[in-house]
């Protein structure tokens, strides 16, 4: 950054953003976001966030709600596609049956995907069984 | 709103079917359970705003966990920032800062342009863009303000109470001692015997076991422990136990043969307590330290004790030697 060249273009510039920023701050009071003011205070204060300005609280809870949507988003693009691969290898009979009751479900094999690209790698048990012997033919379970 | 949504709702703290006892889900969770629950409720509704119309239970405990984490990196990393520039309140560039620390992962326009002004930085661009292009949906519950204080009763200290506190070095801002002179203990002691004889009533009428502190002056609750607790019942049996008496232990010092000295621990009819016959050399251990290679006692340093090597008679005349202790 160079503080000679041309600091009154630079400082207009500033003035902008800090202007832009400042305005977007006081929007912020008459835009409710999802995540309430309340969960979001309660976690921030845990982390030793301190500040008595709402404007801020609301700013955390916005980027939040704007990362979940993402990544809620990048779920629902990867479940669709596999969706499309599935319908491809199925016969079209069937094709028409099952899109009547199609759901879109979050998985976490489609959460997993999306996660990863947000460095957030999660890893889950495939199944949980019963007991040693559960899914064995009955036969080798009675001996 | 969606059936699947409303079934979440419900399902959220109550009608679990993976198979865990409620015992078990109590022994895991901590005490940030309401927030938690409230998270998972936000996650679920942003979800189907995304348009998902059900999910895993496992994604949704995920994901909530995800945004938790997020909200509490934030708020770590704006407290980091603001105590960094000597300041402990914390304002709009520091939670900047902490949200382009979270967003570098994934990266954001202007990411790499270092010294750019921190008011025009990507992330508040991507912000703002999300605010003006999303649609507001508030939250479909009213969360009240959590966790919420409760009111102590204080114990009034030396100076409310103007009273001299006993002795110089207490200061009279700490809290009154409790009335131990006796005043008023007169009246009080039978009121609180009437509520104690009144609280092991109520809890042995709903099946719980009073165990309680007995007073020793006190006889007739003295009376009604007894009944109520099994293990401050009288002994079974009448007869005296006879104390048991470890026979004698002959240590044998030879110091100026430089022999190790010999424990011999006689036993004839009687067993003898393994602790009793090891306790000189328990003592010796103690103040010494060995090395052991492949099993074997190979290195031992004394302080100030003897070494000492006994053997043991049994009734059965099995006669074992402990390796030999003496110093090399």
């Amino acid at each position: 950054m160079n503080p000679n060249h041309n600091p009154q273009s630079s400082d207009g510039g500033r003035h902008d953003d800090d202007a832009a920023l400042t305005e977007f701050l006081a929007s912020l009071m008459d835009y409710t976001p999802t995540i309430p003011d309340e969960l979001v205070e309660h976690y921030l204060a845990k982390s030793g966030f301190q500040s008595p300005d709402l404007r801020l609280t609301r700013l955390v809870a916005v980027a939040t709600q704007k990362f979940v949507a993402e990544v809620a988003g990048d779920a629902l693009q990867v479940y669709c596609r596999h969706c499309k691969a599935r319908q491809a290898t199925i016969p079209k009979d069937k094709r028409d049956r099952q899109q009547k009751d199609k759901r879109l479900v979050l998985t976490m094999e489609d959460l997993t995907k999306a996660l990863h690209d947000y460095g957030v790698n999660v890893r889950h048990q495939e199944y949980f069984a019963d007991s040693p012997s559960t899914g064995m033919d009955p036969a080798t379970r009675d001996e | 709103m969606s059936f699947e949504f409303y079934e979440a709702l419900n399902m959220i703290n109550g009608g679990d079917d993976t198979g865990r006892s409620f015992q078990q889900r109590k022994l895991c969770s901590g005490g940030d359970d309401f927030a938690k629950a409230i998270a998972k409720l936000v996650v679920a509704q942003l979800c189907e705003i995304e348009g998902f119309q059900s999910f895993q239970h496992l994604a949704l405990d995920t994901l909530s966990d995800v945004a938790v984490r997020y909200i509490f990196n934030t708020g770590k990393s704006a407290h980091y920032n603001a105590n960094l520039s000597g300041r402990n309140e914390c304002n709009v560039f520091d939670v900047i800062l902490g949200l382009e620390d979270l967003g570098s992962v994934q990266g954001f326009v202007a990411a790499s342009d270092v010294d750019h002004c921190l008011a025009g930085s990507g992330i508040v661009r991507e912000i703002v863009d999300f605010v003006y292009e999303s649609e507001q949906i508030p939250f479909v519950f009213a969360v009240p303000k959590f966790p919420v204080t409760r009111e102590r009763a204080m114990s009034p200290s030396f100076s409310r109470i103007a009273e001299d506190p006993p002795g110089e070095h207490i200061p009279t801002w700490l809290p009154a001692f409790p009335d131990r002179n006796g005043r008023g203990m007169e009246g009080n002691a039978a009121k609180e015997e009437h509520s104690l004889l009144h609280l092991q009533k109520h809890l042995l009428s709903n099946g719980f076991e009073v165990s309680t502190f007995v007073d020793h002056g006190d006889a007739k609750a003295k009376r009604i422990a007894i009944e109520s607790n099994p293990f401050l019942a009288a002994p079974l049996w009448d007869k005296e136990v006879a104390s048991v008496v470890p026979p004698p232990v002959k240590i044998l010092n030879d110091v100026d043969s430089g022999n190790p000295p010999v424990v011999e621990n006689c036993v004839r009819d009687e067993c003898v307590s393994v602790v009793e016959a090891f306790a000189p050399a328990i003592e010796g251990v103690k103040g010494a330290r060995c090395e052991f290679r492949e099993g074997k006692m190979t290195e031992i340093h004394l302080n100030k004790k003897h070494a000492v090597s006994f053997k043991i008679g049994t009734r059965n005349k099995l006669l074992g030697r402990l390796a030999d202790l003496s110093p090399e």
